[in-house]
């Protein structure tokens, strides 16, 4: 049962007046006309659309330069590889249908297989991430392909519990250094490289993902997560739209972990951590789920509130764990949901 | 011998813990991911209780179990009631009100409060002592066990045909817009059900925890354990839950005495993958094929 | 219908509040300005960093020692460096190593962020998992920094590291153990139970963990050539909350003494149930249960008999093997009201004490001559006599007088008595009651 608060707060009495009066909300004018060919009639439509963009890729690339010291710039790494997580939790989730609550696996699974052609077979680094990226995301799709049909909150408990098993599996063996990890794994040294390397491929990530979706396959991905029913009859094989999903979706996750290991120039079971998974949930829930530039701006506020908040130790998780509750409480939609309507629509009370 | 009396306690064991997640999920469909920290909070109540305030034990018991399920009626009432019907945000609050609970537990100097940190947290059994049954020793704490496990089941059972509101949940549980045509009130009934959850979480720490140490990090083990039995069980199923702790409770105590007790973990998963992948609605789920599966 | 589409003031609005937002997201970043620098009053404080999970007893024991010791030094002055007395300053930093969920990169962020804003001369403290302290070796020989583990990380490995490298790795140092120091000890210990009660059969038991399955094998091994049989062994996952297995097991097996080296609290279960079910083999080895000063009342007294590695010694009541034990555990008891656990709190102690010798020595805050004296100390502390080896780790042995030791206690009648090493030995050993 769900009680749709937002028609109880747009109905009602309007400042002291007798009559009734209900919220409405119509897009702006300037969106209107931005639709179509008019988009490029004048330059107010040009900017309208090209400017939240262009300060979105502006910012950031901005920010290793406005980081204040070396340690700022690599929070900005470490929130840059959670916002990669993050955004592949909402693709996954909001396009897809899958709810993954396994970030971890993903990252271990891309970490650890990077790490080994640094570490064992002496790759340069740029060849085994992009390794690491790709190999570690066949990994994960092969082994989750089994529980690709199962809807709803299995497939969400069965990613919950693949880290715990990696990790004990590592563990009980005793492979690739066992619960001491390895290292070093030599990755770049310089600090503006590391910044660069996330913040594009982050771009990368957003702007080529919003493109897919409104390809063909994209379409698939979509339909499939709506409703995947009507899908089948019309003789798709659901499976494997959604192996293609979760494969596009764990590049970005793998990609998370081997950078990691490559910053840190350390691989241990800690890249199974449920931080990796819980963090990218608060981001996507905070930031707005579906746009894929929220989750990725909630991890870059989330991470860095952490570090600040560091001094005060569980209470750091207290609060998350509070922020989290309060937004899907009271805004679900998000902040950048939120802030598109605002930009799209405006809102006026129109008599009943 | 050894196995098939150990195996029971480790059953019941399983299966107490699973009680309280597979009532509320049954009855109003949430899945309370904060089962296993209202566990651990009974826990370290009523040691509080017990050792900072000096009262009675089974007093402290009642108390604390009064408290507990007020405390669940009130995460119904105030946070899930207004995330119901999603599942995944349903998860992830009860989620985030467990990491509070946890993690709050384990605040240090914050405001004067000193955090419950390391081993030094226990409960006293009910009984000491052990008896020897067919060449086995066994204490009569875990005797214990069984016979509460015991109780919970023939009680839910008793509850659940003859008393009213126990009734109204049978109802609920089969069919919940049957039922709300028939006047009962799913909100209501989702208060007492995580009430009386939040209730059968408490009374299995009390019963557990005697026989070991109260740590926060229970909390996780405990929630685990409790999602493990009803997916394999099946969601919402009792007879399920109560077929899977057996499983699982015989399973692991088999590997601890034929000498695999390394894998007892990894036999977990791979049962629950298997079922997951098999048959996804688990061993009594009420759940059509087609529904959860395409 | 009336409207007014000011959508001009309103599309203002939108904008100023993504603008507010972006700068929202560099502030978050910018005001880390406001915790770096800041120009504290006391320019000329020894910073100490210290590295703790604040959230475990071992992070826990590290930070009580660190502040007793820093105490201590600035209540009688400060440290001595060039002629000017300077208080000790400590810049405590939880790195939560021992918490399940955090990652090794949060570790050594969290380090980072230390040397780089906090100007610390020189760390201490943690951390104590094996995996983070590796991994914190080649950040301190980056920024090059002296640093002193002293809580936990008790893998032979690390020196392993250090001494590959010694160049690289000139700035760190080890003052806690390692297993194998311990296993030795536990090996020796076994030969003592042997003598006075002519026990030879040995069970071993371990959870999974890497360094608990590292300690078994080496037990096992040293046990075997000193004439133990080896009766029977099992590993379990760590966290189990059933040992009926394995008390059975050991119970059949005729084993005399029972060998157990775990890393969890659940095995009080475990020990509650050795007691109850009577096993009739001494119950010895490492459990985080047996450690706690209160473990008598929170067991039971189910714990009777059962001998526990102590860690690092110093910290058992009635220690008296240096002048400075007594002190330590007395000032640690009046300041804290509690009698200090086991493993981390000498060493962190001694740390301190070391680094005050070292700045006292070499007169200034010279990172690298700082480092060199440290490798060349030779001093009396709470825990024995202290000196680093060539691959910078504290050598431990059973001579107060020439080493550190570590200390083994035992069980009886409520309290923790030190029956190992025969130096700082208060007590004897004593049977299981239903075993006498």
């Amino acid at each position: 049962m769900r009680t749709d608060t937002g028609f109880l707060r747009n109905l009602g009495k309007r400042r002291g007046s007798q009559e009734d009066w209900r919220r409405e909300r119509l897009d702006r004018g300037l969106k209107v006309r931005t639709e179509g060919l008019y988009a490029v009639s004048s330059w107010r439509e040009i900017l309208y659309l090209v400017g939240p963009r262009a300060l979105l890729v502006l910012g950031l690339l901005l920010l290793p330069v406005l980081a204040p010291n070396l340690y700022w710039q690599r929070v900005l790494c470490v929130a840059g590889a959670y916002a990669l997580l993050a955004i592949t939790f909402d693709f996954l989730a909001n396009y897809v249908g899958l709810v993954c609550v396994g970030g971890a696996f993903m990252t271990g699974v891309g970490g650890y297989v990077s790490g080994i052609f640094t570490y064992y077979l002496g790759f340069p680094w740029p060849v085994s991430i992009l390794l690491g990226t790709v190999l570690g995301a066949v990994i994960v799709t092969l082994l989750w392909l089994p529980s690709l049909p199962l809807r709803g909150i299995y497939f969400a408990i069965l990613t919950f519990m693949f880290p715990f098993l990696a990790r004990g599996i590592i563990l009980a063996l005793d492979a690739f250094g066992g619960t001491l990890g390895l290292g070093p794994v030599y990755g770049a040294d310089n600090i503006w490289v590391e910044n660069y390397l996330v913040i594009a491929v982050m771009l990368v990530a957003v702007f080529a993902l919003r493109r897919l979706v409104g390809e063909d396959v994209g379409i698939l991905f979509l339909g499939v997560k709506d409703n995947d029913l009507a899908v089948l009859a019309s003789g798709i094989s659901i499976t494997r739209v959604k192996a293609k999903g979760l494969f596009i979706g764990a590049l970005g996750g793998c990609f998370a972990g081997a950078y990691i290991v490559h910053l840190y120039n350390f691989m241990g079971t800690s890249l199974f951590a449920t931080d990796f998974s819980i963090l990218p949930i608060a981001a996507t829930v905070m930031g707005g789920s579906g746009t894929l530039v929220g989750p990725m701006l909630g991890a870059l506020i989330l991470t860095p509130l952490s570090e600040l908040l560091r001094g005060f130790g569980q209470l750091r998780v207290v609060l998350y764990a509070l922020v989290l509750i309060g937004f899907i409480m009271f805004k679900p939609e998000g902040i950048v949901n939120w802030l598109t309507r605002k930009y799209h629509q405006f809102e006026q009370w129109k008599k009943v | 011998m050894d196995v098939l009396i150990y195996g029971l306690v480790n059953s019941v064991v399983y299966m107490l813990m699973a009680a309280g997640f597979t009532l509320v999920y049954g009855v109003s469909r949430l899945p309370n991911f904060a089962h296993g920290a209202l566990y651990v909070l009974t826990g370290f109540l009523t040691w509080t209780f017990v050792n900072s305030l000096n009262l009675n034990y089974f007093l402290s018991i009642v108390i604390t179990l009064v408290i507990v399920s007020a405390l669940g009626a009130g995460l119904y009432a105030f946070v899930l009631k207004r995330v119901r019907g999603m599942p995944v945000s349903e998860i992830i609050v009860s989620f985030a009100i467990a990491l509070i609970i946890l993690e709050g537990l384990r605040l240090q100097d914050i405001g004067g409060f000193k955090g419950f940190i390391g081993s030094s947290y226990s409960l006293p059994a009910f009984l000491q002592g052990t008896f020897s049954i067919a060449g086995v020793t066994l204490d009569y704490q875990r005797l214990l066990i069984i016979v509460v496990g015991v109780v919970v089941v023939v009680g839910m059972w008793v509850f659940t045909r003859h008393q009213k509101v126990g009734l109204a949940f049978r109802g609920m549980a089969q069919d919940e817009r049957a039922a709300m045509m028939l006047g009962i009130d799913s909100d209501r009934m989702a208060v007492v059900a995580l009430a009386v959850g939040s209730a059968l979480a408490g009374v299995a720490a009390v019963t557990i925890y005697p026989l070991g140490q109260i740590t926060a990090e229970s909390g996780y083990h405990v929630l685990n354990a409790a999602l493990a039995v009803c997916i394999v069980g099946g969601l919402g199923s009792w007879m399920g839950a109560i077929l899977a702790s057996f499983i699982f409770g015989f399973a692991t105590t088999a590997a601890a005495f034929f000498g695999a007790p390394r894998y007892q973990d990894v036999i977990l998963f791979a049962l629950i993958i298997l079922v997951l992948i098999v048959r996804p609605s688990g061993l009594f789920g009420r759940q059509k094929e087609l529904e959860e599966r395409v | 219908m009336r409207f007014r589409p000011s959508f001009d003031s309103n599309l203002n609005k939108v904008i100023l509040i993504i603008a507010i937002l972006s700068v929202a997201v560099v502030g978050v970043f910018l005001s880390g300005c406001g915790s770096s620098g800041g120009g504290s009053a006391d320019d000329d404080a020894l910073v100490i960093g210290i590295t703790v999970g604040r959230a475990s007893i071992y992070g826990q024991n590290s930070e009580y020692s660190a502040k007793l010791a820093a105490d201590e030094i600035n209540a009688a002055g400060g440290v001595d460096i060039g002629g000017k007395k300077v208080p000790i300053k400590l810049e405590i930093v939880d790195t939560r190593d021992e918490e399940p969920g955090v990652p090794t990169s949060d570790v050594l962020l969290t380090v980072e962020k230390l040397l780089l804003e906090k100007g610390v001369d020189a760390v201490t403290g943690g951390p104590s998992m094996s995996e983070c302290s590796m991994a914190l070796l080649d950040l301190y020989a980056k920024y090059k920094v002296p640093n002193i583990v002293a809580s936990g990380t008790w893998t032979p490995a690390w020196n392993k590291k250090v001494a590959e490298d010694p160049e690289k790795y000139k700035y760190s140092f080890r003052l806690s153990g390692h297993v194998a120091y311990w296993a030795k000890d536990a090996a020796a210990l076994l030969d003592q139970i042997k003598e006075e009660f002519g026990f030879d059969k040995l069970y071993v038991s371990s959870s999974d963990a890497a360094h608990t399955q590292a300690a078994a094998g080496a037990i096992k091994g040293l046990a075997a050539e000193n004439g133990w049989t080896v009766v029977g062994e099992e590993t379990h996952p760590m966290g189990s909350s059933d040992y009926s297995a394995l008390m059975t097991d050991v119970a059949k097996s005729g084993a005399q003494v029972l060998f157990w080296w775990d890393c969890k609290p659940e095995v009080a279960i475990g020990i509650k149930q050795w007691y109850d079910m009577e096993v009739p083999a001494m119950l010895f080895g490492f459990l985080n249960p047996l450690d706690e000063p209160t473990g008598w009342d929170d067991l039971d007294g189910k714990v009777v008999s059962a001998i526990q590695f102590n860690g690092e010694g110093g910290s058992l009541p009635g220690s008296d093997f240096t002048p400075l034990t007594s002190k330590f555990f007395d000032g640690f008891v009046a300041k804290y009201d509690t009698e200090p656990r086991g493993c981390g709190n000498v060493p962190t102690y001694s740390a301190v004490y070391a680094l005050k010798e070292a700045y006292e020595k070499v007169g200034s805050k010279d990172k690298e001559k700082i480092a060199e004296a440290i490798a060349e100390i030779e001093m009396v502390t709470a825990g024995g006599y202290l000196k680093f080896g060539e691959d910078h780790q504290a050598v431990y042995g059973t001579n107060p007088d020439e080493t550190l030791v570590g200390q083994w206690l035992q069980w009886q009648d409520g309290k923790r008595v030190c029956i190992y090493p025969p130096a700082a030995a208060t007590g004897q050993i004593q049977l299981p009651p239903w075993m006498q």
